[in-house]
């Protein structure tokens, strides 16, 4: 089909995934393909603004980087009447799109896309692209899946960390330096550095184990769930508060920082040694930035988040050169997963001391993750495909 | 109106006047609890099929058609006969009517025929069946919680994933929405 304009609707459930995957995937495109209009509606601009400060969460509408914003909240029937609806409609993660919107759609003849929730899962391949009947006459739905494979939807990479990570490698430490001004910490070459985005979970275990290690330790923690667990593992450990921002455990500076912008964010996990990110959208920027990485997944009634996980060491699996060092691998990050419900006591039994030790050679299977996954499942480039097969 | 989460084999909904039957269903969950349904239609007019995926939360305008109680008493190849529970009058139905539900379908089990007009169109079965691990790898120690999951047998030919502490003889009960295991059978 021939397409000029696409609407993307967007409900933020929690946090910021559901519109940090939809900004990076309304920048990607319009990079991709400029002569396409595109425009985001939106119900938490306020959510927004955390990862893109250029956003007024007072304006209706707004355009930035030539896509237009629209707070969704506002939307009227007056306003729906009169706006011109887009050749191609995606409701990211299955969210609602209002009625007269769709009724609008349909009598247009438009597409529908339910854009979904990234998963290695293997039975991601058989969804996608299906289509799904809906009570409308002339409106077509289709489901596109994301994944790891060729036969999914890919992943949304993105162009700007690939060229971050590889201009920002002989200044990593400068860049970490340069977070770290405001805070009496200082770091060489050797000092081991990581950043911490997780859900609520127990980090006794990462204190100790890093105190262990006898290395100076710089960790960058972001997000509510992750200061609090952090600062309650400190309080456990007997660590010392320097400033509501900064503790101290043995050798482990911790600094609590405020949510970033997504870019400086992203460079940030090109540089430090290690990253812990948390739901789909930071798995795949993580996984762009090369560097190794635990993903902490959304948790899920039964332990569900332990099939997603090991579905995602499924596919990381042949990167990696040793088994004995990917078994260590998947243990951690299956351990680091296996929890209940979300508490910021230790109730995980993960051991980092080899993955640690294997830093190296994880780095190397990331990296060579990445370079498949960019090769060859690029989301954007599959999703056009997609439309103009239709 | 039937959310597609609740939709089985057997189901009959309809979309745009257009009376679909459920010939296959699989439930998976997505991230965050979104989950999602793939559901193979057939059409009962044009008696095409289509592979199609919905949110689990999507809804559908139900249709009852009328069912009859027959008897599963036996197949030939890929025509498997039914009588009727009342004027035990006998009926063939094939493998493409069936769908998914020969996945759980015993000789002398009772389930219900579903006629669009006079034609049977397929059949719906119950929730939960019983059926018998016929073959699995044996059980490890140590895993008492059941997250651990392995492939196994059934009767049915079907093959299914059970906790490890499942064995060769148990029967365990199935749910038919989603073919996953429930429950050991008591």
């Amino acid at each position: 089909m021939q397409y000029k304009s696409i609407d993307i609707f967007c409900h933020v459930v929690d946090n910021f995934g559901d519109i940090g995957f939809v900004y990076r995937f309304a920048r990607e495109f319009k990079q991709a393909f400029p002569a396409v209009q595109i425009r985001v509606f939106v119900d938490d601009l306020q959510t927004f603004k955390e990862i893109c400060s250029a956003i007024d969460p007072n304006r209706f509408s707004q355009y930035h980087a030539n896509i237009e914003y629209i707070d969704s909240t506002k939307l009227s029937i007056a306003y729906i009447n009169h706006m011109a609806i887009a050749d191609v409609l995606i409701e990211s993660f299955a969210c609602f799109i209002p009625e007269p919107i769709l009724k609008k759609a349909d009598s247009r003849g438009r597409i529908l896309i339910n854009l979904e929730h990234l998963s290695a899962e293997a039975w991601v391949e058989e969804y996608h692209t299906l289509t799904s009947l809906i009570p409308y006459q002339h409106l077509k739905k289709y489901f596109y899946m994301p994944g790891f494979t060729r036969k999914t939807g890919g992943v949304l990479t993105d162009q700007r960390i690939e060229r971050v990570r590889r201009s920002i490698a002989p200044h990593r430490t400068a860049c970490i330096r340069g977070v770290l001004k405001k805070y009496a910490v200082t770091i060489d070459e050797h000092t081991l550095t990581g950043t911490i985005f997780s859900y609520l979970h127990g980090f006794d275990t990462l204190l100790s184990e890093l105190a262990a290690l006898e290395k100076q330790t710089v960790l960058l923690v972001f997000g509510t769930k992750s200061s609090e667990s952090m600062i309650a593992a400190i309080e456990h450990l007997g660590g010392h508060v320097i400033t509501p921002e900064q503790y101290q455990y043995q050798q482990i500076a911790i600094i609590v920082l405020p949510l970033m912008p997504q870019a400086r964010y992203d460079t940030l996990l090109c540089c430090v040694d290690f990253n812990i990110v948390r739901g789909e959208d930071s798995l795949v920027r993580a996984l762009m930035a090369g560097r190794p990485f635990i993903w902490h997944a959304y948790l899920q009634e039964e332990r569900y988040q332990l099939v997603k996980v090991a579905a995602l060491l499924k596919q990381f699996e042949p990167y990696f050169e040793k088994q004995e060092i990917f078994i260590s691998y998947s243990d951690l990050c299956m351990a680091f997963n296996d929890t209940p419900d979300e508490n910021k006591q230790q109730c995980s039994g993960e051991h980092y001391s080899l993955f640690f030790k294997n830093l190296l050679k994880i780095e190397h299977a990331t990296e060579a993750m990445s370079y498949f996954t960019t090769r060859n499942c690029p989301m954007i480039k599959k999703f056009a495909r997609f439309l103009e097969q239709l | 109106m039937k959310e597609a989460q609740d939709l089985r084999v057997g189901n009959t909904v309809k979309v745009n006047n257009d009376l679909l039957i459920v010939v296959k269903g699989i439930y998976n969950k997505g991230a965050r609890g979104a989950s999602s349904m793939k559901l193979k239609l057939r059409n009962l007019e044009t008696g095409s099929t289509s592979e199609t995926v919905y949110r689990a939360s999507d809804k559908f305008e139900n249709v009852v058609l009328e069912k009859r109680k027959m008897q599963f008493l036996y197949n030939t190849d890929d025509m498997y006969t039914f009588m009727d529970q009342e004027n035990y009058e006998q009926i063939d139905l094939n493998t493409d009517t069936l769908g998914d539900a020969l996945n759980y379908l015993q000789e002398q089990m009772v389930i219900d025929v579903i006629l669009h007009g006079e034609k049977p169109v397929g059949v719906e079965l119950p929730i939960n069946v019983d059926l018998e691990i016929t073959y699995t790898e044996p059980a490890v120690r140590g895993d008492t919680g059941g997250k651990v999951l392995k492939e196994a047998t059934l009767e049915t030919k079907y093959l299914i994933q059970v906790p490890h502490y499942c064995n060769i003889g148990d029967k365990i009960r199935v749910d038919t929405r989603t073919g996953e295991f429930v429950s050991r059978a008591t």
